[in-house]
């Protein structure tokens, strides 16, 4: 009991050093650095049919998965040698016949090439990346325990003129695909945790700003809350039951829970100030959101009632977008500079916070659902793209749009928890969400 | 060379106990080295862990830091520097108790951790796994505020990993004498879990893991 006090001390005494120190701070989120050698050899393919899925591209989808996994240092064999230091390599076999892919995929230890790693995948020849992409993300699982991203997807807003449509790719940039054509301005999308839909703000119907939700996959959109004033920045609870969002029917931005089809409001905030962009805590317990209540935008963190408000971010002047991280416990955070915003992240009691990204402006960041990476938009290299970060102190990757000026991205839930989740919403005919 | 150097050699040595027993001087006695002196050169790692505690009488010489070839095999021109040095204690023994194969200790992260371990299974060969997890596990590892010993602190932890990488049994083997710092080693290990899935190569159902943590001020 009496090394409490001493404990406390010193973490009291250590958090402002700490923080000080931010902008010379290398990141090591995820023990970055520490990557595993991984030498990717081609996959063996016999005789194809015309016109199938050939082996190289899928050598070179696996390759970009496993690099952009940020746990290997991945080395191509169609490219060079294998450097002196590998710990492992991949490869199999690849055939095509009758409109099926079948992906025979391989990890050995190196250089005793025992096998750490035997899986077959089989799919719809037009499929074939996807198999890739979960074969990758079975290859990351096996050296991590927690299963790679490859398989998930982006959705973001593509600005075209002065409309602003949404849009949903592959997280390689593959499968691009608009889901609006609305002539309008979309804003903030956010995926149910089960993948299948997107929430988002638009103002399609002229005027104010409505929710409105999508199947990922397209289709026909249905509104989930047009009340009077602003409705934005829609965020689904963990268990999809929910939607937290901004309303301003009562004159004042407050942060409110509607049901997922948008009924049954729940107000949580309620104050003079402007309350917005809420983000919940991966246990659906807390939110986290930004109010200007003590003069400027600050981060905030409450219970799911309301409850016990505490403020989050003090050193750093302007701070906006919380992003809570999928394992709890960090969260994202922008702060604003001279020419935008910088990219933080700080322990979810604001502890210790760090730069991740700076130069130009970098906005909206969200987590991918392992936890391992950030992405989120920026003018850093001219027109707003889309950026990942690993957290672990080496550059920005930019995405792959497809050449589309991107913003406001919003990662999807990983691939098995899709496979496993049940629909718990489903379009409704007639939309609730009048008061 | 000639036995008589040898034998030059070993006198010096008495006589350098000798003087320091009677003077018990503090401080290391520097006595220039020619080019030729360290020989058989051994390193930290690869001497035999669970080396038996020096002999008591050897108190004189707790500042030296060396590690030192305890065997003067070879040539030796010159006596060497640091004549008690066998006192210099502690370092090797807590080795992770092993039947089987094991990674040495080695510096993780930058807070300050060694991690070492070894395993239970004799047929084990597999090294990345045992990389993969020293690094996990060192991830997860915040040095305990407030720890500022000035020598080494140690203890490892035990436990099972299952095929699918989950993390069973978990139990301090050893401690360090610190509370806080076993436990946070044991949580450590409790938030790797679950581990990177056990190579398909191994037959084994699962694998017993000693991990050994130690903390040096980074």
């Amino acid at each position: 009991m009496r090394r409490l006090p001493l404990i406390v001390l010193l973490a009291v005494l250590a958090a402002p050093g700490a923080r000080a120190q931010t902008r010379e701070v290398r990141i090591d989120i995820a023990g970055g650095g520490r990557r595993t050698q991984l030498y990717c050899e081609a996959l063996a393919a016999g005789r194809l049919p015309a016109g199938a899925p050939a082996a190289r591209p899928a050598d070179e989808v696996l390759a970009a998965d496993l690099e952009q996994s940020a746990v290997f240092l991945v080395s191509r064999a169609w490219s060079g040698q294998p450097p002196f230091d590998v710990q492992a390599v991949s490869g199999g076999r690849w055939k095509v016949a009758g409109g099926q892919v079948t992906l025979e995929g391989e990890v050995r230890d190196f250089p005793a090439r025992r096998p750490i790693l035997s899986k077959v995948y089989r799919g719809a020849a037009a499929d074939w990346r996807s198999l890739v992409h979960q074969f990758a993300d079975d290859i990351v699982l096996q050296f991590t325990g927690e299963t790679g991203v490859a398989c998930t997807r982006i959705a973001f807003i593509a600005p075209a003129g002065r409309n602003k449509e949404l849009w949903v790719m592959d997280l390689d940039g593959a499968g691009a695909r608009a889901l609006t054509a609305d002539r309008s301005i979309a804003l903030s999308p956010s995926w149910s945790p089960d993948g299948s839909l997107l929430a988002f703000s638009t103002y399609r119907d002229g005027g104010s700003p409505h929710l409105y939700v999508v199947p990922a996959v397209g289709g026909r959109l249905y509104q989930v809350s047009a009340r009077p004033g602003l409705n934005t920045s829609p965020a689904y609870s963990p268990d999809g039951r929910e939607i937290a969002c901004t309303l301003s029917k009562d004159g004042n931005s407050e942060i409110y829970v509607l049901d997922a089809r948008g009924g049954s409001p729940r107000r949580l905030t309620d104050n003079r100030a402007i309350d917005t962009s809420p983000c919940w805590s991966p246990t659906g317990r807390e939110i986290a959101f930004t109010s200007d209540r003590s003069g400027s935008p600050q981060v905030y963190m409450m219970d799911r009632d309301g409850g016990n408000v505490r403020r989050l971010t003090f050193d750093v002047g302007y701070t906006d977008s919380p992003a809570w991280s999928p394992r709890g416990d960090l969260v994202a955070f922008v702060s604003r500079t001279p020419v935008g915003f910088d990219l933080y992240v700080c322990g979810a009691d604001g502890t210790n916070a760090r730069l991740v990204v700076s130069g130009g402006s970098n906005e909206n960041p969200r987590w991918s659902p392992d936890g391992r990476h950030l992405v989120f938009a920026s003018n850093r290299e001219g027109p707003y793209a889309l950026f990942i970060s690993d957290l672990d102190g080496r550059p920005p990757r930019k995405l792959d749009t497809g050449g589309r000026a991107a913003m406001s991205p919003s990662w999807s839930p990983s691939a098995s928890r899709m496979a496993v989740a049940v629909p718990t919403n489903a379009p409704v005919s007639n939309p609730g969400g009048r008061p | 060379m000639t036995r008589g150097a040898l034998a030059g050699s070993a006198m010096v040595h008495v006589a350098f106990l000798a003087v320091i027993f009677a003077v018990r001087q503090g401080e290391p006695l520097i006595v220039p080295g020619p080019d030729v002196v360290q020989v058989a050169l051994i390193e930290p790692g690869a001497l035999p862990r669970g080396v038996p505690s020096p002999a008591p009488a050897e108190k004189a010489a707790m500042k030296v830091p060396d590690i030192q070839p305890e065997r003067a095999e070879g040539v030796k021109l010159v006596p060497p520097k640091k004549p008690a040095r066998p006192a210099a204690p502690a370092r090797e023994e807590a080795a992770p108790p092993s039947s089987g194969p094991s990674l040495p200790y080695a510096r993780v992260g930058s807070a300050g951790l060694s991690g070492g371990l070894a395993v239970d299974a004799r047929d084990f060969e597999f090294t990345y796994y045992l990389m993969l997890i020293r690094n996990k596990v060192a991830q997860n590892w915040a040095p305990p505020a407030g720890l500022e010993s000035g020598r080494p602190v140690r203890a490892v932890v035990y436990f099972r990993v299952g095929r699918g990488g989950g993390v069973s049994a978990i139990r301090l083997e050893s401690g360090s004498g610190i509370e806080f710092f076993d436990r946070a080693s044991l949580r450590a290990v409790t938030l790797s879990d679950p581990l990177p899935p056990l190579p398909l190569g191994f037959p084994g159902s699962d694998l017993g893991i000693h991990f050994g943590f130690e903390y040096a001020r980074p």
